[in-house]
């Protein structure tokens, strides 16, 4: 699909809502990209349409510092000369001024290079520059001196201030690895090889509901519209806002409830319980998905119990989770009467496998 | 040798109080008269009568309503035999040492001691040898007037117990050529012999069964394969008990495995029917986990959005993970199954080569039966033969001692040349006589002569007694009218002669009309009573005379005979 025809396209349809659509699709994957990028290095807070495209905090609660931006995209590539037509770059030089905290960077996200083309017009034969953006970040600043100027002179004369005082130190153009077509697979690997750099013994299964749930919030959070420009930063933070921390309980969460593979599981029976093994490893994925409360909340009880009763030195799986498996039962007859002890100790090896796993 | 003689006879009447005395002699007593009907009869007939022989009354003497009672000398003991129509009193000296009314055990057992002689003869019934009663002791010391002459040995009744050859056997009891004691050995070889018949019978049997088994056996399982036969019907026993038991199990299995199969399914189809629904809605459900004031996201409802992508994203892995155990437990399930089906073949081989075992080890067993029985009847013969030998070894034996007893033969011939010269001497030889003098089968004859040939036999016995059998116990004979038929004075003569004669007993008591007719110095008697009244045996003054003992033994055999009604 060529961007000519996307553009015809969305010219038949709503004005720029297909394009806008593509667009926040891939702002998402774009967040989530840049949420492993830091992951290792800083606590963050993404805010998500409402200070700009993307608003990066460098902290969840108490922010000081702050970082905007714009997310563009097309099918092949953008002229900068409609960067400036249509306010990009003014609009974002602006945040600096409005902005309530220290503002760290400024930076133009495309998913393709930036062709910049100037003429020189003091020259006789109005020759023009002509520079394609296409690094993965480029300050503008190091650009060539008539697009600085072309750039000062736009953002002057639409900010009504001083071409001077125009400060592009803060700005930059960041071009993305993610593609339209596949940026949702690029995240995911990306997020899938981040998981499994963390965690080796990851499941699959944790892979894609961390995946899958970290989309989920993020299109929540994008879509969530109309606040007042003015909200306070903790109901935007609520409403719009994703951090480190929100990362982590997806992840450790995910990773608790996985259900392993059942060729994890064998090795923890013996081979007279293997077919009541089976039965009950099914009838807890039928659970899992019928999102069953007796499962989530023994699930919980096993979590718990473990953090209480450590495995002994020389204890095996088998034994340490029957162990589990007893005091629970003990503790909740309830659940001691509709789950059979086989249910609850292969749920039992479920969860100690996937804390063994969070552990690594 | 004994010798016994009668010494008085009280014949009386206790209803009439009438009764008869009468004593006796050694030697020669004659009883006399010179007219019939005067009772000489009835007194001989009651001699015997009263040792507890039958004989045959006159009709008009009630043998029933009298009391006789006989003493006897026994060599130096005199016994007082009483008798009252069944009933027997036996008196030694005073004490009563016998009181019977069983003539054939009781009396017969006390004669025989008495007489230290009996008869034992087969009886027809019985098929056995046993004690005769008494008549056949004393069968050839009486010669009745009504039978004696023309039956020698048939004077006496009830005897029919004894066939009369058998009977007539009684007379080599007499000539010491039977005892008791051959006899015995006699009955002894007799059931020996029936014996032998019996296992010789039964070793042919024995031989036919033999022969068929051993022909039976031929075709059966050599003895060496024994243990293996047995050993091959307890392997496959014990195989298909473990077949048995592994296919039970696995049957189990196998229910288990296809319970399990479909729980696994079952959960299958609800983790799909997630799937399904998620598939129809078209899109990925974002669950709203957010305050809708201040849009905050609770962990709890971060978590649950956690759980929901789980379920979203994970139908696939979760329906794998369930296909996977249920392809597992179905390869299992087709695994078991196999297994199931060539178990049950292999029972079934062994089940086929259990019944072939057992078919060859019930004929194993047959054949061990068969064996059993031949050689148990092979023992059964040998015990035979071994018997058959024993026996005839006995017999033998016995043959042996009966060989030691008189001959019979020799015996007889002196009995034939006595008897010969007695009938010669009676003038009543006839030469067609020779070669028919038989001691068991006495000549019969007519006429005038018949009393002499039975009188010249009787005696010829009593004869051949004193020459080969000196030990044997003697007893009186008791003739009634040897002169019968119209006999001669010569032939009466010559009859009385010869009776008079006789000497090698201890006493002969005659009846006969007319002795004094024919006394001669030849012709002596020891004592003769002449009876004349007509019917008037019995007197009154007997009866007082001897009233006491009369009356006191009645009284005893009536009581006892009272006693036993």
């Amino acid at each position: 699909m060529t961007g000519t025809k996307k553009k015809k396209a969305i010219a038949i349809d709503t004005s720029s809502g297909s394009m806008a659509f593509n667009r926040f699709e891939m702002q998402i994957s774009q967040v989530l990209h840049m949420a492993i990028e830091l992951y290792d290095t800083r606590d963050f807070l993404f805010v998500l349409d409402h200070y700009d495209d993307i608003t990066l905090f460098d902290d969840a609660s108490n922010p000081q510092v702050v970082s905007y931006y714009q997310m563009k995209t097309s099918d092949e590539h953008i002229l900068f000369s409609t960067a400036l037509k249509d306010d990009w770059i003014t609009k974002l030089y602006i945040q600096q001024e409005k902005s309530d905290w220290l503002v760290k960077e400024l930076g133009l996200i495309t998913n393709c290079p930036v062709h910049i083309s100037i003429s020189k017009v003091e020259a006789k034969d109005k020759k023009s520059v002509t520079v394609i953006l296409d690094k993965e970040k480029t300050p503008f600043v190091s650009f060539r001196e008539e697009i600085i100027s072309k750039i000062k002179g736009d953002i002057a004369e639409k900010s009504n201030i001083s071409i001077d005082d125009v400060d592009l130190s803060k700005m930059v153009h960041i071009k993305t690895t993610l593609s339209i077509e596949r940026h949702r697979d690029i995240v995911e690997k990306e997020l899938t090889d981040f998981l499994n750099d963390k965690y080796s013994s990851i499941s699959v299964d944790s892979v894609k509901t961390i995946f899958s749930t970290l989309i989920a919030l993020l299109t929540k959070k994008q879509s969530v519209e109309n606040l007042d420009e003015n909200a306070v930063f903790d109901k935007v933070r609520a409403k719009k806002g994703i951090s480190r921390s929100d990362l982590d309980k997806v992840i450790s969460r995910s990773m608790l409830i996985s259900i392993p593979d059942i060729n994890a599981i064998v090795p923890h029976f013996a081979e007279d319980e293997l077919l009541n093994m089976f039965n009950a490893y099914t009838q807890i994925s039928g659970d899992r998905m019928k999102k069953d409360i007796v499962l989530e909340n023994l699930i919980l009880s096993l979590d718990e119990e473990m953090q209480q009763l450590k495995i002994e030195k020389d204890e095996t799986v088998a034994f340490y989770v029957r162990r589990i498996s007893e005091s629970v039962r003990n503790k909740d007859r309830y659940l001691s009467a509709i789950r059979d002890e086989m249910y609850i100790r292969v749920l039992g090896t479920c969860v100690f496998i996937n804390k063994m796993r969070v552990r690594q | 040798m004994k010798e016994v003689y009668f010494k008085n006879i009280i014949i009386a009447d206790t209803v009439k109080h009438t009764a008869r005395f009468q004593d006796f002699q050694k030697g020669l007593n004659v009883i006399t008269s010179t007219d019939n009907h005067v009772g000489k009869s009835s007194l001989i007939k009651s001699l015997y009568y009263s040792l507890g022989a039958e004989v045959k009354f006159d009709g008009v003497w009630d043998k029933n309503s009298k009391i006789y009672i006989t003493t006897i000398q026994v060599d130096e003991q005199e016994y007082k035999v009483a008798r009252l129509q069944k009933n027997f009193a036996i008196f030694k000296d005073e004490e009563l040492i016998l009181l019977t009314n069983s003539v054939g055990h009781d009396l017969a057992s006390k004669m025989e001691e008495i007489f230290s002689f009996a008869i034992y003869l087969a009886d027809k019934n019985e098929k056995k040898v046993k004690l005769a009663p008494p008549a056949l002791t004393y069968m050839p010391y009486y010669i009745d007037q009504d039978k004696g002459w023309s039956d020698l040995y048939g004077s006496f009744d009830g005897l029919d117990q004894f066939t009369k050859a058998e009977r007539k056997k009684s007379l080599y009891y007499h000539l010491r050529i039977y005892t008791r004691y051959t006899i015995e050995q006699m009955a002894k070889r007799d059931e020996l012999k029936e014996k032998l018949d019996t296992l010789k019978k039964s070793e042919a049997e024995l031989r036919i069964t033999i022969n068929a088994l051993s022909n039976e056996l031929n075709n059966i399982v050599p003895a060496d394969s024994v243990e293996e036969l047995q050993r091959n019907i307890s392997l496959p026993k014990e195989k298909i008990t473990d077949l048995v038991k592994k296919i039970g199990n696995l049957r189990n299995e196998i229910q288990e495995l296809e319970s399990s199969i479909s729980q696994s399914e079952h959960q299958l189809s609800i983790i799909r029917e997630y799937k399904k629904i998620k598939d129809d809605k078209g899109t990925v459900g974002v669950p709203e986990h957010t305050c809708p004031r201040c849009g905050y996201n609770f962990d709890e409802e971060l978590y649950e959005t956690v759980r929901t992508n789980y379920n979203i994203s994970n139908e696939d892995y979760l329906t794998q993970q369930v296909e996977y155990i249920v392809s597992t437990l179905k390869e299992r399930l087709a695994k078991r199954e196999e297994l199931y089906v060539q178990l049950s073949k292999q029972l079934q081989d062994v089940e086929k080569s259990y019944d072939e075992s057992e078919d060859a080890y019930n004929v194993y067993l047959r054949g061990k039966g068969l064996q059993e029985s031949l050689n148990r009847f092979s023992l059964a013969l040998k015990d035979n033969v071994f018997n058959q030998h024993e026996i005839a070894e006995e017999i033998k034996d016995i043959d042996k001692e009966l060989r030691k007893l008189p001959n019979k033969k020799e015996i007889e011939n002196i009995y034939i040349g006595y008897v010969r010269l007695n009938i010669m001497g009676l003038g009543a030889w006839n030469a067609s006589y020779d070669g028919t003098i038989k001691l068991l089968q006495p000549i019969k004859a007519q006429g005038s002569l018949a009393s002499k040939i039975i009188l010249a036999q009787c005696i010829g016995l009593f004869q051949t007694m004193a020459a080969k059998s000196s030990t044997v116990t003697k007893f009186p004979l008791v003739i009634d009218s040897p002169r019968g038929n119209e006999a001669s004075d010569t032939s009466s003569r010559d009859i009385l002669e010869t009776i008079s004669k006789i000497d090698s007993l201890p006493q002969v008591i005659l009846a006969t009309v007319h002795f004094e007719k024919f006394v001669t110095d030849d012709i002596k008697a020891s004592k003769v009573t002449v009876l004349n009244d007509k019917n008037k045996l019995l007197n009154e003054k007997d009866y007082q005379d001897h009233q006491s003992i009369i009356e006191d033994t009645f009284e005893l055999l009536k009581s006892f005979a009272m006693t036993r009604k």
